[in-house]
């Protein structure tokens, strides 16, 4: 079983005291949000930068847009962003999701101040020219052809179930193709807007200073008004990913806090388990799915989704909570992926954290789990099937 | 790794490597179990034995080893690589002697239900891995006709006592993983583990994909030679990260490829370097061809490298083995690099240990990279270009 979007590692928990606290989240004037976390023993410090993609189009041409703009931003202002880090043995990442853009630097405890640096670089307008991006395409279709079947499979469910709005970050090259230097200095402009930025911090680091450092960075910039997404009901349906090959179920959840949301994931945890070299993706969000599926063979999934959807699989209940919060707690126990976790979180909002997904799981009844297994049945979830290119 | 005590008990069967991590809120027991070299026939048993090992054993059914391991949260595994098959267990603080009793049965009585064993073999032809496995393994996966006592037959010349290491790590008090292992092989085995088996190893025909696999593999080297940080550093400097002269060339500059690394592989020698490149090919575009040049601009790189090449390298190298940075070369796992989970380094101590027959001390490794000067690591970097060889798995076009 591959729980996708999931590491951990073991580390002293955290001892908060009046002074120092363990977790300090700070939303600031201008919007924006800062968290810095103390987690002693750690070895690493992960800073992590999500850019909001509230405030932009939810279609595929934004999407693709995105990407490309993400390849170019990696680079620094000079184009020699990761040399100067990985001469320090610091390592920049950079990837986009449905709900934001983010950046991680992996560096030590003691480098904060040149990965916050290196932030401030991403965060500053681009400098972009025409053959930047007509360069970067060559290297994008590459990318583009590597996409694995499980991101194929969960891409379609979202097309399936929400349509326009569900339209695959990775993008197109069609689009990228197409793209602007206008538009994407515009893109860049508005994704690093205050108000869609947090900036998430976690490792063996003091808590109150750091933070500080954090506010720093994000200074400036006028407050913008919130924006809410329109909540959207997500529509059950069948389809074929054209280049994947495999199956998958995907189920359609609401908000990450819900029990219902939590109960569909220890479901699919549970039923992961039930076969070999299963996978399981879910990004929490207000809205999404929870994707089981398989890329090794092409049949399995659905009979046994079916099936145990039917009997409400009571001898599961255990199995599905301890994973389910055995997911959770193991995002938190390690700096990349608590921060990650976390940052996430509060791209949705200053108030949202993983605890209250704890909260749910623990307090998921025999009755939820089945109502969490039945939304992979064939009436109610997405069915994916692997096609030909 | 919050490493508070990390010794092997060698004097005694079974090998102990315990790492006692009390915040870790958890027991985890890895037992990693060398194999022999394998052919296509000993793959396949391999195969089957990865996917049937949890089925459970004649001390613990399903249902109760699956219980008995995922209180702690995450489910048992059971990962292969070429040269060894590791079990993993965890339990909450106190579940070790369970978990004991557990491992003990799979080592010793798997069940292997000789329907799931026929399962596995049947479906192994249509199966299909992600194209970063394909790479980094092209040979596992291939169709062979065998059996359950065949597959069981592997499994009783591999899991014995001198050819498994167990770790046992997180929340423990000193000496328990010996208490609760005592007794675990009550009969040694002296017997060669096995004969290299005559059957070669078949690659795949082609990679599944779009894309190909282009590949210069280097020639295997023991695990125990003392210049080995001279040639994980030789790798570090090729291929880790994306100023590495592998994506400064041919993702930056020629555009060839967006995935390329040098790795580290288990190898039943030792290990492996390989440089390794995915890419979708141009049509009537001859991979052999594109090999040489991707040898041929690498080595001339590696001719020009100044010390700040040498600098980076070790920068990396020393956030890796400190740090658990997650771009480096130690493919020691089906996806690639060996990661920074308490589980991941809880392995790495017991597979540097069944590999070199050491502890590994991270500080002295890279000590010892530290030391490396810049003409022995492009004269390490050469040698892995000079003397690898070409690889091409094509793609689906």
């Amino acid at each position: 079983m591959n729980l996708l979007f999931a590491l951990a590692l073991g580390l002293s928990a955290q001892t908060p005291s009046p002074e120092e606290p363990a977790r300090l989240r700070s939303a600031l004037p201008n919007g924006a949000i800062t968290l810095v976390e103390r987690l002693d023993g750690a070895s690493s410090l992960s800073v992590q930068l999500f850019a909001s993609t509230k405030s932009t189009s939810p279609t595929d041409r934004a999407a693709s847009h995105r990407h490309l703009l993400e390849h170019l931003v990696a680079r620094g202002r000079a184009g020699r962003l990761d040399q100067r880090l990985e001469l320090s043995g610091m390592f920049l990442r950079a990837r986009t999701f449905r709900d934001f853009m983010h950046f991680e630097i992996s560096c030590a405890p003691t480098q904060l101040d040149e990965a916050l640096s290196a932030i401030a670089e991403i965060m500053a307008p681009p400098s972009i020219s025409q053959a930047m991006i007509e360069g970067e395409l060559p290297i994008l279709e590459q990318e583009l052809a590597l996409v694995p079947s499980s991101a194929i499979l969960a891409a379609a469910a979202w097309r399936v179930a929400y349509g326009e709005l569900g339209a695959d970050p990775v993008g197109s090259l069609e689009h990228m193709r197409n793209a602007t230097r206008a538009e994407l200095v515009e893109l860049h402009r508005e994704l690093f807007r205050r108000s869609n930025l947090v900036l998430a911090v976690s490792g063996q680091v003091p808590v109150r200073s750091s933070s500080a450092k954090l506010a720093s960075v994000l200074d400036g910039g006028e407050r913008a008004e919130p924006h809410l997404p329109r909540p959207i009901r997500g529509k059950p349906g069948r389809a074929e990913a054209v280049g994947a090959f495999g199956e998958a179920r995907a189920a359609i959840v609401g908000d990450y806090r819900s029990p219902a949301t939590m109960a569909t994931l220890a479901a699919a945890l549970a039923l992961a388990a039930q076969l070999q070299e299963a996978f399981v993706t879910y990004t929490p969000s207000r809205q999404g799915m929870v994707t089981l599926g398989r890329t090794t063979e092409t049949s399995g999934v659905g009979l046994l989704a079916d099936h145990l959807a039917s009997t409400g699989a009571p001898e599961l209940v255990e199995l599905g909570r301890n994973l389910a919060a055995g997911w959770v707690e193991g995002q938190l126990r390690e700096p990349s992926t608590s921060a990650f976790l976390r940052g996430a979180l509060l791209v949705l909002g200053p108030g949202e954290r993983p605890e209250l997904m704890l909260d749910s799981i623990r307090g998921m009844t025999a009755g939820d789990f089945a109502d969490g297994l039945r939304a992979f049945g064939r009436d109610r979830a997405v069915t994916i099937v692997g096609g030909a290119r | 790794m919050s490493l508070v005590l990390a010794l092997t008990l060698a004097v005694q069967k079974p090998h102990i490597v315990e790492v006692i991590a009390p915040g870790t809120g958890r027991v985890v027991v890895q037992a990693l179990v060398k194999l022999p070299e394998m052919g296509a026939a000993d793959l396949a048993k391999a195969i089957a034995l990865k996917e049937t090992l949890l089925e459970g054993s004649r001390l613990t059914s399903r249902h109760a080893l699956w219980a008995e391991a995922t209180h702690a949260g995450s489910p048992p595994r059971v990962i292969l690589m070429p040269d060894h098959l590791r079990i993993e267990l965890a339990a909450p603080p106190g579940g070790l002697s369970r978990l004991a009793r557990v491992l003990k049965g799979l080592l010793r009585e798997p069940l292997l239900p000789p329907e799931r064993v026929a399962h596995v073999l049947e479906t192994l032809p249509f199966r299909r891995r992600p194209i970063w496995q394909v790479a980094l393994w092209p040979e596992a996966g291939m169709p062979i006709k065998l059996a359950r006592p065949e597959v069981l037959d592997l499994w009783r010349r591999a899991a014995r006592a001198d050819h498994v290491v167990l770790a046992v790590g997180g929340a423990l008090e000193p000496g328990e993983a010996e208490r609760a292992f005592e007794g675990l092989w009550d009969r040694v085995v002296t017997a060669p583990q096995a004969a290299t088996p005559p059957d070669a190893q078949v690659p795949v025909r082609d990679t599944g994909t779009v894309v190909s696999v282009l590949e210069l593999r280097g020639e295997p080297f023991s695990a125990r030679l003392a210049d080995l940080p001279v040639r994980i550093l030789a790798l570090f400097a090729l291929g880790t990260g994306k100023t590495a002269p592998m994506t400064q060339l041919l993702r930056e500059e020629q555009k060839l490829s967006y995935h390329q690394d040098a790795v580290l592989w288990p190898h039943a020698l030792g290990f492996q370097p390989r440089l390794l490149v995915l890419r979708r090919l141009e049509d009537q575009e001859d991979g052999m061809t594109t090999l040489a040049g991707i040898r041929r601009d690498l080595l001339e790189s590696v001719a020009n490298w100044r010390e700040v090449d040498r600098q980076r390298a070790v920068a990396l190298a020393e956030s890796t083995l400190t740090r658990g940075l997650l771009w480096n070369p130690l493919a020691f796992q089906p996806d690639g690099a060996i990661g920074r989970s308490f589980e991941d380094q809880l392995f790495l101590a017991a597979y540097w240990k069944l590999k070199t027959g050491e502890v590994l001390d991270e500080a002295r490794l890279v000590r010892l990279m530290r030391l490396v000067r810049l003409e022995d690591l492009k004269e390490a970097a050469e040698a892995i270009l000079a003397n690898s060889k070409p690889i091409w798995i094509r793609g689906r076009q």
